[in-house]
């Protein structure tokens, strides 16, 4: 499980694990049922904070996307695939949003928009 | 006070100051470091981090105000508070003739918790050779051979004063796992004091910012980080105080957009902005290193304003 | 370039400025004690002292002026140094940086001297001062080319520098005293300026390979010193805190301290032989004057090295003269009392090692010069008793001299270490002038009475208030009381009775011998600690 750390983007650095995390799920990096590192051993591979790694587990677990089992460590909830793609449309969502803001700022209307949404998508389908 | 919270205090310093001749070093500074938590002392050279810690260690006798580590008086019994904790210094004055095990060996003797097998597992984790003199350590190896006599008797408390100045990413990276891994093993409770802001952004539970012997900011490292808020605002009329507004910490820009640093509240800023005829162009969360920027911009107001009035 | 010479020269004066008040010091008693003198009748008894103590304090402040310029950057902790390896890196050629502190020192001297012949003329006056400044200059270039030569081995420079000291010495009184002295004058000069000139050049091109980093900056002994020492480290782990501190105090001095040992002692040994033989002719007067400055000074001033070079500093022995306690040392979880009673320790220690084979040495110097025929009569054996006590117990003050205010860490550098030490020397000078006094009216009686009372109730008081704020045991104080009870009650009894006024020597003894200082060093590294 690779995570990146960044200190210079205003996130606290539990919330970037979080993300990460769901992201990872929803991309199917993580399967539903693997196991996560232990808390020491991801914190000493971040050299983070041990506690950091426990409050983004448990935010993890409180939504649902990994499930600690008590005494054998942590695993990717079965569920969370599922859930994830709430998070996944979700995130979505956001940049959508900064993409709208940024096109209003430019002037260009939603038509414009999605042009570029279409030609973009054609020229990946290409390579 | 003998609240549960002061209790579990492992350092609790209560409005202590402390004056060199005209300079001012701790201005009415009270800041308690509760058990297992990593905290994160950060401000410039010169802001008042190492006289705090020399406080803590029993070095400085507090001028005004009362100190307590473990809750005793580590100027009245420094034999017990400085045998359960860990020190590196900032000038890391290891007497230079030792070798690196006869420095093993002579302070193992002061502790009664040393643990030879641990020192000698940290030995070899740290890479230094047995029969090499301090004097001949490179920096690096210097401080790792501090932080070897620090952890090696397992202190309930281990104080660190810029553990990483002058160090390259390697040999910092090498420290700080050292460190994470001691939190990690035994919950034990640090204090370290740097500049490097990326550095305390990683490894601390609480932060606390000292900015002109004055502690500006002190609580849980997410808590600061989701707290503040950066905004770009642009302002139709010309400078209306952007200061003034509540929840404004520190201001920078213009004369059109204006970047702002914004505390809590939120909301209340949005509605003064509006008022005062400006406008929130983009808002994000602030960076450790802007928040640190700001407050000290802020109290560098302050203390030119007290200086004036 | 005069402009960079100007600044050179500027860098040497200030930063060791505070050399210059101790030198107007130095002058001010020397021309005091020399007109008292002059006006005195010839054969008052306290004129040997008095004359003595001139000598100290030009020889003092030949030694400042001496480390005012030879002190290099690896002595930092001095508070002086002189030429540093920084001026490498100044575009300046290094002939320069050679010549200018080594033409300042020369005019320092030459200024030194011209201040201090008249008061010592008054003493003595059959001194050739021209051919003695003459000598040391001639020193000064050998200090310098020292400098220059070996600037990364401390060790290996004082004792280079002590063997130059005791060398000058020899060359500077020796050769005035024999017979036809007028005669040779010109050829021992011609030769010494020679000497002196080739020291300069040879300066010269140390500094030159030395810029270059051609230049091993040591001499290479360390096979000898494999030789002399036994590698074999001892393994085992230290039983107490105590034994670790001293280990780490007394360790790096070891090699130091024998080998300087050694070389004293082989110096005081050819010195006593010398005296024997020369017996049956007329002891000359330079003789005299150097066996003085030797037998009577330098074991003193021996002493203050051992105090001085780190076994009483309140830190690390090879930082010199600095005094505040390093972090490390001070966050050890371990008393004050512990801390000043191992410098204690040590200090008697280095004292014992030093001074005792020394004081079996002074009495055939006492009794040479002063004309016993027969070394083994009973007049003997009593000068050696009276010799042994009075020189332990004023040696034992020297020694340990300002070492409160020392552990306190407030002063530092060489000349505090320098003024500390002749203050206590000064005090035991005054000391004798009270007890040479033929007279005894009651009130001297009583003063010094109170003295004695003074400094056993300042003693007892600080080892009460060390023990309330816990720095020191019980047993440390029984331990200071006890031990001082002990030297004091040993050296009075050593002392013969058939000399006049045995009493009165008695207390002599008993306010020389320290214990009101050392009661008040834990108090002192305590205050160092928690500043």
């Amino acid at each position: 499980m690779e995570i990146r750390l960044s200190t210079t983007d205003g996130l606290p650095v539990y919330r970037q694990i979080v993300n990460q995390v769901k992201y990872l799920v929803a991309s199917g990096r993580l399967r539903p049922g693997q196991e996560l590192p232990t808390i020491r051993s991801l914190a000493e591979r971040l050299v983070i904070n041990p506690n950091t790694v426990v409050h983004a587990y448990a935010d993890l677990e409180r939504d649902g996307v990994i499930v600690c089992r008590h005494g054998s460590g942590s695993y990717v909830a079965e569920t969370a695939q599922r859930s994830s793609r709430k998070e996944a449309t979700q995130s979505l969502a956001d940049k959508v949003d900064s993409l709208l803001a940024d096109a209003a700022h430019l002037q260009l209307g939603l038509e414009d928009v999605l042009n570029v949404i279409r030609n973009r998508h054609q020229q990946l389908k290409r390579k | 006070m003998n609240t549960p919270q002061n209790q579990a205090a492992v350092i609790a310093l209560n409005h202590v100051s402390r004056r060199y001749g005209q300079k001012l070093a701790l201005d009415d500074v009270s800041i308690e470091v509760p058990r297992g938590i990593v905290l994160g002392l950060v401000g410039a050279n010169g802001a008042g981090k190492t006289t705090l810690i020399k406080h803590a260690l029993g070095l400085l006798r507090a001028q005004q105000g009362t100190v307590r580590v473990f809750g005793l008086d580590p100027v009245a019994r420094p034999v017990e508070v400085l045998g359960r904790l860990g020190y590196l210094s900032e000038d890391r004055d290891l007497p230079p003739w030792m070798t690196v095990s006869e420095l093993m060996r002579y302070s193992r003797a002061f502790y009664a918790g040393w643990d030879p097998a641990y020192a000698e597992r940290l030995r070899q984790q740290f890479n230094l050779a047995g029969n090499s003199r301090i004097q001949t350590l490179s920096k690096g190896e210097l401080a790792k051979a501090g932080l070897l006599v620090a952890l090696a008797h397992r202190p309930e408390l281990l104080i660190l004063d810029e553990p990483s100045s002058g160090l390259d990413p390697i040999v910092r990276r090498e420290l700080l796992e050292a460190v994470v891994r001691s939190v990690a093993d035994e919950g034990r409770t640090v204090l370290f004091s740097s500049h490097l802001l990326d550095e305390i952004s990683r490894v601390s539970d609480q932060v606390a910012m000292v900015v002109q012997g004055r502690i500006v900011l002190h609580g849980p490292l997410h808590q600061v980080l989701e707290a503040h808020h950066r905004m770009i605002v642009r302002l139709v009329k010309p400078a209306a105080d952007l200061h003034r507004l509540p929840g404004s910490v520190s201001a920078s820009g213009g004369p059109e957009e204006w970047t702002v640093i914004c505390n809590g509240a939120v909301e209340k800023f949005r509605q003064a902005l509006r008022q005062a005829g400006g406008e929130v162009l983009e808002e994000s969360g602030a960076t450790f290193e802007e928040i640190f920027h700001a407050r000290a911009e802020q109290r560098a107001g302050t203390v030119a304003g007290n200086l004036q009035s | 370039m005069k402009t960079a010479i100007r600044a050179l020269c500027w860098e040497l004066i200030w930063k060791n400025r505070v050399v210059f008040p101790a030198l107007a010091l130095l002058l001010a008693f020397g021309a005091a004690s020399s007109v008292l003198c002059a006006h005195a009748a010839p054969d008052v008894w306290w004129a040997s002292y008095v004359r003595g103590s001139i000598l100290v304090a030009f020889f003092a402040s030949v030694l400042l002026g001496y480390a005012l310029f030879t002190l290099m950057e690896s002595n930092e902790g001095w508070r002086m140094n002189s030429m540093t390896t920084r001026w490498f890196v100044l575009p300046l050629r290094t002939s320069l940086l050679v010549v200018a502190p080594m033409v300042l020192a020369f005019g320092f001297t030459v200024l030194l001297f011209s201040a201090w012949t008249p008061w010592l003329k008054r003493i003595v006056n059959d001194l050739d001062m021209t051919y003695m400044l003459l000598v040391f200059l001639a020193g000064i270039a050998a200090m310098q080319a020292l400098a220059w030569t070996v600037p990364r081995r401390p060790g290996q420079f004082w004792f280079l520098a002590s063997l130059i000291f005791v060398v000058l010495l020899y060359v500077a009184i020796m050769p005035q005293d024999a017979r036809g002295w007028d005669l040779r004058r010109m050829t021992w000069i011609k030769a010494i300026s020679i000497v002196g000139l080739l020291l300069a050049v040879f300066a010269l091109y140390a500094a030159r390979r030395n810029r270059r980093g051609d230049w091993p900056g040591e001499i290479p002994l360390a096979w000898l010193g494999g030789l002399i020492f036994w590698r074999g480290v001892r393994r085992r782990d230290f039983a107490s805190p105590f034994t670790a501190l001293f280990w780490s105090d007394t360790k790096p001095l070891v090699r130091a301290f024998t080998l300087s040992w050694l070389f004293l002692a082989l110096i005081l040994v050819g010195w006593v032989y010398l005296m024997i033989q020369l017996r049956n002719g007329n002891i000359p007067f330079g003789f005299r004057i150097v066996s003085f400055i030797m037998l009577d000074i330098m074991p003193f001033l021996g002493v203050l090295w051992l105090a001085g070079y780190g076994l009483f500093a309140g830190c690390e022995p090879s930082t010199g003269f600095r005094t505040r306690l390093s972090s490390f040392r001070a966050t050890h979880p371990i008393t004050a009392g512990n801390l000043a009673g191992m410098r204690i320790t040590a200090l008697i220690l280095g004292w014992c090692l030093v001074w005792l084979p020394l004081l079996g040495l002074t009495p055939f110097y006492d009794g040479e010069l002063k004309g016993i025929p027969d070394p083994s009569s009973p007049e003997m054996l009593l000068r050696l008793r009276a010799a042994l006590a009075w020189k332990m117990a004023l040696s034992a003050h020297v020694m340990v001299g300002a070492l409160p205010l020392m552990l306190r860490g407030r002063l530092e550098g060489f000349p505090v270490v320098l003024l500390a030490g002749l203050s206590s020397w000064a005090w035991t000078w005054i000391l004798a002038m009270f007890l040479g006094v033929e007279e005894r009216p009651g009130w001297l009686w009583l003063m010094v009475g109170a003295l004695l009372a003074l400094k056993l109730a300042g003693a007892v008081l600080a080892l009460v208030h060390s023990r309330r704020i816990g720095e020191i045991t019980w047993r440390f104080a029984a331990g200071l009381l006890g031990g001082w009870l002990l030297v004091t009650g040993g050296l009075i009894w050593i002392l013969p009775t058939w000399q006049t006024g045995g009493a009165w020597r008695a207390i002599g003894i008993a306010l020389l011998v320290p214990l009101g200082r050392l009661a008040c060093c834990p108090l002192a590294v305590a205050a160092n600690r928690q500043r």
